[in-house]
């Protein structure tokens, strides 16, 4: 019986885990449109589309493209113009991704199935002891995978991982740079949603995952700007680009999450300042759209682009160790909020008897 | 026809109060007693729908609060601590502007109703001319404006002289003849029949 | 006869614009702090005509962006000291209407003026005249929003007894957009360019700001006066 309880659980964090990658993960591909015929095929810049539906567009512009470029090939040469449009190595990183969402699509099913034993767990879960114990269990786990997922990408990004044709080394530290950010970006949206359900139904362990959230997302922010200001200054030569447009909003970003610890810590009574600071996430979440279209106007009027990657397509052994290391930054973020929404139960119910009894045994 | 079961209430995670329940029905009046930080100001903020119940339910008329809140607060009015009644306007723009803040007329015209609360040579002033007695006074007066079913009141004796606290007795007696509710947090006596007064003492 | 929710809009917003009047010195204020910031830039930065044009939008925006985080304050901070507000949240009337009226009269005593007195300061700031209409533009369409998101931001504080710097760190993150949208808008113009686009965006975001910033607000008072 107490095995069964544990798959169920581990089944369902993963597949939450494979949500949150799937929603967000970024799919790389070349710019996509009208190729006039003197153009440089190297000078092509790149988007990048985020999450199954990003990718799914992407794939099926690149299909249309390819198929409109095939009766039009007398101008460019047919090899080049298809490298173009389908890169070396992005045929698999397609399929790779269409077989996750297949496992993620399965997993939901399952949990459908289960549903009972879902909402039961999630009613559970409002008893703040019952976390309390249940995290216990989860976290050596989720610090393990942690563990061995960042010692196997570190080991597969810093020494297996090809030279990059311009950067040499240097750009091993996307490594650390690119899960950080998207980290971070999946950890706010993670908090509005908890604040929002603290906020609707004043349920006790949502408002402690917001609250734990906060500064986790503010580090993981912090992290991705120095070390993208660290790359940006061995590479280029320049530390901080006020231009960039992606700088620009991730400073914002990390603006708005020291914004909401400093709501949180200047409310002394928990249960206002759990509901201001929801109150406060959600307004910020609506505006963040905004500030990211209006950084990208004012830097496209100034024609500030940064390039990151001067090849047509990320070699699938450098993209590799990255989706390992956002894995390995994702299980990592896991245990360290349960961990500390850990040490803010016992902080909040330090009353109670339970605790006493807690304290009295160890 | 109001009932409240099990409240309880925390302020920085202090317990003011637990489990408390009362019910109040027409023509009653529920005196709040208790020593100073017991909880009788938070209580009543509770019964208006300001404070943080932490559990417990209000029924308004059988129906919870919750659910049909804009129907309970049309039935109620409060005068707090902070009587609510702004220092820099005269006492006139100051009903005029709660008459328009409730939804009913008013209920006679605001000359008169400063007649009786002997305001009418001061009807000019800005209230921060006056003394605490006056504007004591001219919070009071809003209990006049509109016909309210429950009268939510924190301490409304403090700072009256003899005439005023008269002034009050009457608007008790009168509004519980009309089968009226109060809750009111105080020390002072209430001059009503006894089978009219419930009480509620707070605090250990 | 009841009353409805305009009878009620239309008074709250004049009783304070009533208070307003009957402080109108303390209107001055947070003009002349717009003023001061604006001079301070000349002053710093270099008083050559063609360095200030190029700054001035970006200059006028940030001052006006100061000037209205200085004058939120008064948005509820009376109110909240006397128990006004309480009695306002107890209306049966939607505060969210009330808290409309509140930012509207509180739009018309700051912001307004804020409008009236920009081109000035733009003309000693040598902006390009082809772009004071844009920057009348994005000021008559940003300084609601900013009225708007600072009424969020000043509801979660008013209750804080030192909520000062906090509520800076609040809401300029939010005031972001309008000010990168705006200053684009401005310069825009000044190069000669169609400007619509930005000043549409900022359109869009005020708009965004008027239907969601009063049940905001409205949430964040409740749980403020808590």
């Amino acid at each position: 019986m107490k095995i069964r309880i544990n798959f169920n659980y581990f089944l369902l964090s993963l597949g939450c885990l494979l949500l949150l990658s799937l929603l967000l993960a970024p799919h790389t591909q070349p710019l996509q449109g009208a190729i006039p015929p003197e153009t440089n095929a190297k000078a092509i810049g790149y988007q990048t589309e985020f999450g199954p539906i990003g990718t799914g567009i992407t794939v099926f512009k690149r299909r249309v493209l390819n198929s409109r470029f095939s009766s039009d090939t007398t101008l460019l040469n047919k090899e080049k113009v298809e490298q173009m449009i389908q890169p070396k190595g992005t045929r698999r990183f397609d399929r790779n991704f269409w077989l996750a969402e297949l496992l993620f699509i399965v997993l939901i099913a399952y949990g459908f199935g289960r549903y009972d034993s879902i909402t039961g767990f999630i009613k559970k879960t409002g008893s703040l002891k019952y976390t309390y114990h249940l995290s216990a269990r989860f976290i050596p786990w989720l610090t393990a995978i942690a563990v061995l997922l960042l010692l196997i990408g570190l080991v597969d990004g810093l020494v297996f991982a090809p030279i990059d044709a311009k950067q040499k080394d240097a750009y091993r530290i996307i490594f650390i740079h690119v899960p950080a950010s998207s980290i971070s970006l999946q950890l706010y949206v993670f908090m509005a949603l908890m604040a929002a359900i603290g906020l609707i139904w004043h349920i006790k362990i949502a408002e402690i995952l917001a609250a734990a959230a906060a500064p986790l997302g503010a580090a993981l922010t912090a992290i991705s700007l120095i070390t993208g200001s660290i790359w940006g200054g061995g590479t280029w030569n320049t530390f901080w680009e006020w231009g960039d447009p992606r700088m620009m909003s991730v400073l914002i970003l990390l603006f708005i999450y020291l914004s909401i610890m400093g709501l949180n810590s200047a409310i002394e009574d928990r249960r206002t300042a759990a509901s201001a600071t929801a109150i406060l996430t959600l307004s910020a979440l609506v505006i963040i759209p905004f500030v990211i279209l209006s950084v990208n106007y004012f830097n496209t009027l100034h024609q500030a682009q940064t390039q990151i990657f001067n090849k047509n397509s990320m070699d699938p052994r450098m993209a590799r160790p990255l989706v390992i290391m956002i894995f390995a930054f994702m299980f990592y973020t896991a245990a360290t909020l349960l961990m500390r929404v850990r040490a803010e139960i016992i902080h909040s119910e330090r009353n109670t008897q339970w605790v006493s009894e807690e304290a009295a045994g160890s | 026809m109001l009932s409240a079961t099990n409240l309880c209430c925390l302020r920085n995670e202090i317990q003011l109060f637990s489990n408390l329940s009362f019910s109040l029905e027409g023509g009653e009046i529920l005196q709040v007693k208790g020593p100073n930080g017991s909880g009788k100001t938070s209580l009543l903020r509770l019964l208006c729908g300001l404070g943080a119940m932490e559990s417990g339910e209000i029924r308004w008329q059988d129906q919870p609060v919750s659910a049909t809140r804009f129907n309970y607060l049309r039935e109620i009015i409060y005068i707090g601590h902070n009587q609510g009644v702004k220092n820099e306007l005269t006492v006139t723009e100051n009903l005029v502007f709660f008459d328009a803040l409730s939804e009913q007329p008013s209920q006679r015209p605001i000359d008169e109703i400063i007649r009786l609360f002997e305001l009418d040579s001061l009807d000019d002033c800005p209230l921060h001319k006056l003394s605490a007695g006056q504007k004591r006074r001219v919070a009071l007066a809003r209990l006049m404006l509109h016909k309210k079913k429950l009268w939510i009141l924190d301490e409304p004796q403090t700072a009256l002289d003899s005439k005023g606290l008269t002034l009050l007795e009457q608007l008790y007696q009168n509004h519980i003849k009309e089968q009226g509710m109060i809750i009111v947090a105080t020390h002072h006596p209430i001059q009503l029949p006894a089978t009219r007064i419930k009480t509620l003492t707070l605090g250990r | 006869m009841k009353k409805s929710a305009a009878t009620a809009f239309s008074a709250l917003v004049r009783r304070d614009l009533l208070l307003a009047y009957r402080y109108r010195a303390e209107i001055v204020n947070p003009l002349l702090y717009f003023v001061i910031i604006v001079s301070l830039y000349p002053l710093s930065v270099s008083s050559e005509p063609k360095v200030l044009a190029t700054i001035a939008s970006g200059v006028i925006w940030v001052a006006a962006l100061l000037s209205a985080l200085l004058s939120l304050d008064s948005m509820f901070r009376s109110d909240y000291e006397d128990g006004t507000l309480e009695q306002i949240l107890m209306s049966p009337h939607p505060t969210a209407v009330l808290v409309l009226a509140k930012v509207t009269a509180h739009w018309i005593t700051t912001g307004l003026p804020l409008v009236v007195i920009a081109p000035l300061l733009a003309l000693s700031l040598h902006l390009d005249a082809a772009a004071f209409p844009a920057l009348l533009l994005s000021l008559l369409i940003g300084t609601p929003a900013l009225s708007l998101l600072g009424a969020i931001g000043i509801a979660l504080t008013v209750g804080l007894r030192r909520g000062g710097l906090l509520l800076a760190i609040l809401i300029l993150p939010l005031y972001v957009p309008i000010l990168v949208l705006s200053s684009t808008a401005i310069q825009l113009a000044a190069e000669k360019v169609p400007y619509s686009g930005p000043l549409l965006m900022l359109g869009a975001l005020s708009v965004l700001a008027l239907t969601l910033a009063p049940l905001a607000t409205a949430a964040a008072l409740r749980i403020s006066l808590r």
